[in-house]
Order: C-alpha cells, then structure tokens, then sequence
C-alpha cells in the first residue's frame, strides 16, 4: 500500500481547489468535473496503491458516491472540506472509506479478484 | 468427492493429518472454542466490505448525536483520521474502534444521562434518516407497537428470544410463582375466565429465568444484592445496574387468536417480591423492564452466544481436523461455516470482556456470566433441542392451544426443508448402512464433537454415527442451527433492541415493589443514555450485516449432478416457505399489528458470520 505522503502536494492540490470555481459550487457539482476526476484518482493512486489503469472506474466511483456516499455526510462539510485546506485530510478519508465499499477493493487486494471494479450498491436487506 | 473407504486412503489421511495440527481447542471460558482460523476459516472480502458499509453508516449516526448536542460524552467525536484509517485497512481488525468507538458515559447536559421522555430514545438516537441508502439504522416498527401488552406477548412469541415459553400443567409449572386464586377475569381480555379453567385448558404458558438469580453480582457495596456498578475505561459511572430473576405468566383468552401477559414475578419469593399485573399502571410498565431485562441477558448471553455460536464452534474443529476436503459431508457443511471461527473469535477476545461492549449493555456483570454460560452451553442437550421436540417436551407444539406462534411455525417450516435437503443428500452419497460403517471420518467426527466439543447428546449412547437416519439428524440440526437458529437470534437485535424501551437489557433502579409507581419512576429504571447510544451502535452492527445465504454451496456441487438437482429442489422449497411466511405475516400483522420477518429464507445466511 502506497503510504508516501506528500504533503506540499496534497494542501498544493487543495489550494488549487479551494480557489477554483468550485467556490461557488456544490461538492456534487465538482464530481462531475474533471478536477474531481483527476483530485479523487489521485488520493486512491497515493493511499490504496491504484495505478492509471484505475483511472476508468472514477466515473462509476462518482456514481456511486452520488447515491450511496452522500447519505454519511452532511452537506456543509462537504463545503469545509473542498475550501479549507486543512480539511483536506478529511476528503482523503471520506474518499477512501467509500472506495473501499463501492469497489472489490478487499477482494481485489487479497488476490481474491483479479481486476478492480466498482461494485453495485450493496444489499444488506 | 468420495468416501474415503473409496479414495487413496493412504494420502488422505496424510493430508487430514498435516491440517489438523493447524487446529487447536482453547478453554478459557470452559467450553471447547476454536483457538486461531485456519485456511478454511477466513471471511469472503464480501464480509469485510459489508461491514466497513455498515460502519459508516454508524459513524455517521454516532457524529449526528454529538452534532445534537443532546448529551456530552465522556470521549470526543469519532473523526477521519488518515494513518488510523490505513491502519484499519490493513489489519481489518476492530474496525469498530476505528469507525464507532465507544463514546463512554455521558458527562454533562441538561438532564445528565436520563431520558426525559421516550420519544428521546428514537428522536436522539435514531439520526441517521438517509438510513435506507444504505439499509442500516432505519426506525424499526417496533417503535409503534412496543408499549401495547400484545406486544410484549409477541416479544415471546416472534422475539430475539422467542422460545423459552412452556405450557403450565399440574407436573409442569414455574418454580417460583404461584398463581393459586389468580383473579384472570379481572385482567383486560379475559372477563368471565379463571385461572383454574385457563390452565387447565392448556391456555396459560410461563417464562421462567429465577435461575438468574446467580448472576446477581452480590457486591457488599451496592444498593442490592442484583445491582452491579458500570465501568468504561476504568471509570464507575454514578447509577447502579440491575439484573433481576423473574418469572413472566401468559394466556390465551378462551378462542383466542393471540397471547396476552397475565403476571410478571421480578424475583424470587423469598426477596418478598409480589405478583404485578397489566392493572398495576407503571408498576406493570417497570415490571415488564424486569422481566425483558432478565430475557434478553438470557438471549444474548444463552440462546444467542451459547447455543448458536458456541456450539457450532466445535463442530468446525472436528470437521476440519476429521473430514476430508472431498469428503461429502465436508463438501455439505462447509458454506456453513463460513466466518463462524472468526466471528467467535473476535467474541472471545474483543466482544465479551469486562468494560466491552456486551458488558456495557447487560444487567449482570460479565464475568458472572462466564460459569452460567458455560453450565448453560455444556448442558445443551443436542437432541433435545431439535425444534419439534423442544416444543413438544415444553408443550409449545400445539397450534389449537397456542395459535400463531411465528417462531415455531416458520421453524418448523425450514426443519422440514433442510431435512429433506439433507436426506436426499446423505441417500446420494451413503448407499447402504454399511457405506456409513465403513467412513471411519465420518464416525472420527462425531466422536470429536460428542467428546472433545463436549456437545451433548450429538451421539446416541454407544458413539458415532449409527445409521443414515442418525446423519440426518445430525446435520439437519447443524445447518438449522448454523442458518435459521442463528438468524432468529441475530438479526431480531435490529429489528426489536435497537429501541431500548422496547426491550431493555438491564433495568436501572430496584424492582417495583408497590403499585404506585409514578412515570418517572418508569423512566428512571430504563437505560440511560449512553447505554441507548451503546445498544443501537453494537446492535445495528450485529444485525446490519447479512453475509451468505441458505441454500448457497458456492458451486461445490456443480461437478455432481446429482447433488445439484437435490439443491435445486431445496431452494424450490425454500421458495415455498418463503411465501407461507409470507402468507402468515399478513396474518400475524393483523393479530399483533407485526410481521415476523428473521426466517423468510431470503434473509436467512448459511453460516454464523456476525
């Protein structure tokens, strides 16, 4: 597992976001941009050792976290974390908690599975 | 897949012989419990992602009530925090400390710990309102129903703990109650009956836990000899808990449908407790707190842990060690036990320990139940316990006596549908008695789990497996215990606990001893709040993970025909029974206004996981 933090890149990456329009948006506006893309491949890339092959399952990992990952957050720290760079940690975090759900990472990880995917909503009725 | 009489004996038994030095029996508690997962016994990444999905949700919740601001706990709020994430990633081990630690007690606000009315344990707890995006923490039904007396028999009924019930006859009564010149036609529903007529009829059922009288903690320094202090992380909080021995009576008014509670008994006689009755107003409401207090330390402690969990433990050391890989009945059992090791060993080592999580929710202290557990689990009797016979010997069997009873009927279904199963299965690979003879595993096996498992009652006297009838028998009662058993004790922690007025595990003040009892007496003996935090974040947890599924054999029989045309014909059966229980459900709602939901097939594992 990748664990070499870089942490000029990481509050250099959150200025970048903090002064980007994403201002005036929403953090479910910003997924669906290409910063959101590159900012979120990027944290999985550093912390669960993806690579750029990985780079394709942003669209359906941002899927995902539109239905299933916005229920465990309440709006107004989405805010905090995509303005206030040291906050930056906590996107790391909620990024990763949900990668881990929303794909086989696990399995992926234990050689169980042998290509990375993201996986449908889990039913736990 | 062969017997072995029919296989390379000699590298068989090598290969037997190499795995079993991997299995070893741990006795901490007593009781013959595996000591470390071998190869066979690690969860699917399916399990850990289920629970990590069930976490957040928690998380999420626990953050929604400090956010609150309700109730100051004793920890901060549980946060992100980067190298404590990758750690938990990497281990997968407690992500619960990482994800929904406990909070400890509660410290400060207004009102310290205590509820100031019962709404507060669902308008203060129940947070997480997005809870069906991802299935966990949603407001259970019994939030409505769960002050209504009906409610309370269904508890016994359709409960976590719902067959401990026995039929009152002349030679079969509670040890401590007396119900002679019992007024029963002053009781709501029951006008014009007596007593005498009522049991006679086979109308009246008990529920006795006096014998929980020696879990009482008998701490010189305490208000009575039942009460026992609480302590997280070290530290004593100011209210004393409570653990009582009662006994509960209830009827079937005369052409009834349904069950009513009749009188509750919160101790013994001789401790000068009295009869208490649906007349009392909230001397009744504290005495039903004493007598769920009581079941559901019994539940958690008895029927959940030592009968489920603890007793299928063995069963997966002796299959391991005795059963080969291409052994059918290996072959059979082992989606069974997946994630039973592992679970029971987070148990052992994390969930049952003084200051943890079960300690924290229960009314007697931990450590007290260690002996009552293992008394309880080494003396359950296998045979005894099939679910028929169970009723049978407790007179709970009779639909015309005792109408609409969820558990025995949905039980009985599944019974039936895993015996088959099994019979058709045994048929296939056991062609003659004298095939079942010659399996020297197989008799290996069950010698193991009657003598070093110490299940009792697994073999007929003399040892072994006699005969295929008795094979039956057996693995029907493995997978019924492994599957339904376990799925009605499990996941009813969502469903009916999560709600602490609805079903307490430890009452908070003495026993009501007069009938005068105010409101805020009532609230004073339910748990407080941090305990209510405590109860919907372990419980959620609990119940909020369903891994596997009955009658899923991952592809191990897709090499035998044979065998899997016999499962295929299980889960066309299993499909039956799902649509009685659903056919009955309407039923039971419009009788006791609640469905019975924990064995539709569809919900049911294969295995204890959780």
């Amino acid at each position: 597992m990748a664990v070499n933090m870089d942490r000029r890149s990481i509050v250099a990456a959150s200025l970048l976001l903090a002064s980007s329009p994403l201002q005036a948006g929403t953090f479910w506006q910003w997924l669906s941009t290409d910063d959101a893309t590159e900012r979120l491949h990027s944290i999985l890339v550093e912390y669960l050792a993806l690579d750029t092959r990985h780079k394709s399952l942003m669209p359906a990992f941002i899927k995902r976290l539109r239905t299933q990952g916005a229920s465990t957050e309440a709006p107004e720290r989405f805010h905090t974390w995509l303005h206030k760079p040291e906050h930056s940690s906590e996107l790391s975090a909620y990024v990763i908690e949900e990668f881990v759900v929303a794909s086989n990472y696990f399995a992926w990880k234990s050689g169980e599975d042998q290509a990375l995917t993201i996986i449908h909503p889990i039913d736990n009725a | 897949m062969t017997l072995p009489q029919n296989d390379d004996q000699t590298r068989r038994k090598t290969e037997l012989s190499e795995l079993s030095k991997l299995y070893s029996y741990n006795d901490d508690l007593g009781i013959p419990l595996i000591e470390a997962e071998g190869p066979d016994d690690r969860n699917r990444a399916e399990w850990t992602v289920k629970i990590f999905n069930c976490l957040l949700s928690l998380r999420s919740n626990m953050q929604k009530i400090y956010e609150l601001g309700s109730f100051e706990f004793m920890k901060p709020k549980p946060v992100r925090d980067i190298p404590k994430l990758i750690d938990t990633l990497k281990s997968r081990q407690n992500p619960i400390n990482y994800f929904a630690p406990d909070p400890g007690f509660v410290v400060g606000g207004s009102r310290g710990s205590r509820p100031a009315t019962i709404s507060d344990y669902a308008d203060k707890i129940f947070l997480e309102r997005d809870a069906s995006n991802r299935g966990i923490g949603a407001l259970p039904e019994i939030v409505e129903q769960w002050n209504d007396d009906k409610t309370l028999a269904y508890t016994f009924l359709a409960g976590p703990n719902p067959n401990q019930l026995q039929r009152w006859t002349a030679t079969r009564k509670p040890k401590e109650m007396d119900l002679t010149g019992f007024d029963l036609g002053s009781i709501p529903g029951f006008s014009g009956d007596t007593i005498e007529a009522a049991i006679g009829s086979g109308r009246v059922y008990f529920v006795d836990h006096s014998s929980l009288q020696e879990l009482f903690a008998n701490d010189p320094t305490a208000p009575a000899p039942n009460a026992s202090k609480r302590y997280v992380y070290g530290t004593a909080s100011n209210d004393w808990k409570y653990i009582y021995a009662p006994t509960a009576a209830f009827a079937v008014p005369k052409d009834g449908q349904y069950m009513l509670p009749i009188a509750i008994q919160c101790g013994i006689k001789a401790e000068g407790h009295r009869i208490f009755t649906p007349k009392d107003g909230y001397a009744w409401k504290m005495a039903r707190v004493c007598l769920l207090a009581a079941h559901n330390n019994h539940h958690e402690v008895v029927s959940h842990l030592g009968c489920t969990h603890l007793l299928i433990d063995p069963i997966v050391i002796a299959t391991r060690m005795h059963l080969h890989k291409n052994h059918p009945v290996n072959r059979l059992l082992s989606p069974h036990f997946e994630g039973t090791a592992s679970i029971n060993i987070s148990a052992r080592t994390f969930l049952i320990l003084p200051e943890r999580s079960l300690d924290r929710l229960i009314g007697s202290k931990i450590d007290k139940n260690y002996p009552f557990l293992k008394q309880e689990r080494l003396s359950y009797s296998f045979r005894h316990n099939f679910p028929k016979v169970r009723a049978a010997q407790r007179g709970t069997d009779d639909a015309k006596l005792l109408p609409n009873y969820p558990y025995r009927e949905d039980a009985s279904l599944l019974w039936d549908a895993i015996g088959s199963w099994v019979s058709e299965y045994v048929s296939i690979w056991y062609k003659s008695e004298a095939d079942l003879r010659a399996d020297y595993e197989i008799q290996a096996w069950a010698n193991e789990i009657n003598d070093r498992g110490k299940v009792r009652d697994f073999c007929l006297v003399g040892g072994g497996v006699q005969s295929r009838d008795d094979l039956i028998d057996m693995l029907t009662m493995i997978i019924f215990t492994a599957g339904p058993q376990h799925a009605a004790v499990n996941f009813a922690q969502g469903s009916d606990m999560t709600f602490v007025p609805a079903n307490p595990f430890a009452g908070y003040g003495p026993a009501p001893q007069r009938q005068d009892h105010s409101e805020q007496d009532f609230l004073n003996i339910l748990p407080p709040m941090d305990v209510a935090v405590q109860t919907w974040t372990i419980l959620n947890l609990l119940a909020g993970i369903n891994s596997t599924r009955l009658g899923d054999y991952n592809g191990a029989f897709l090499l035998n025909p044979i065998s899997e045309i016999a499962r295929q014909k299980f889960l066309a059966n299993l499909r039956s029974v799902e649509s009685k229980i659903e056919s009955a459900n309407a039923v039971r709602r419009s009788i006791y206004k609640l469905p019975y939901v924990h064995l539709l097939p569809s919900r049911i594992p294969a295995s204890i996981n959780i």
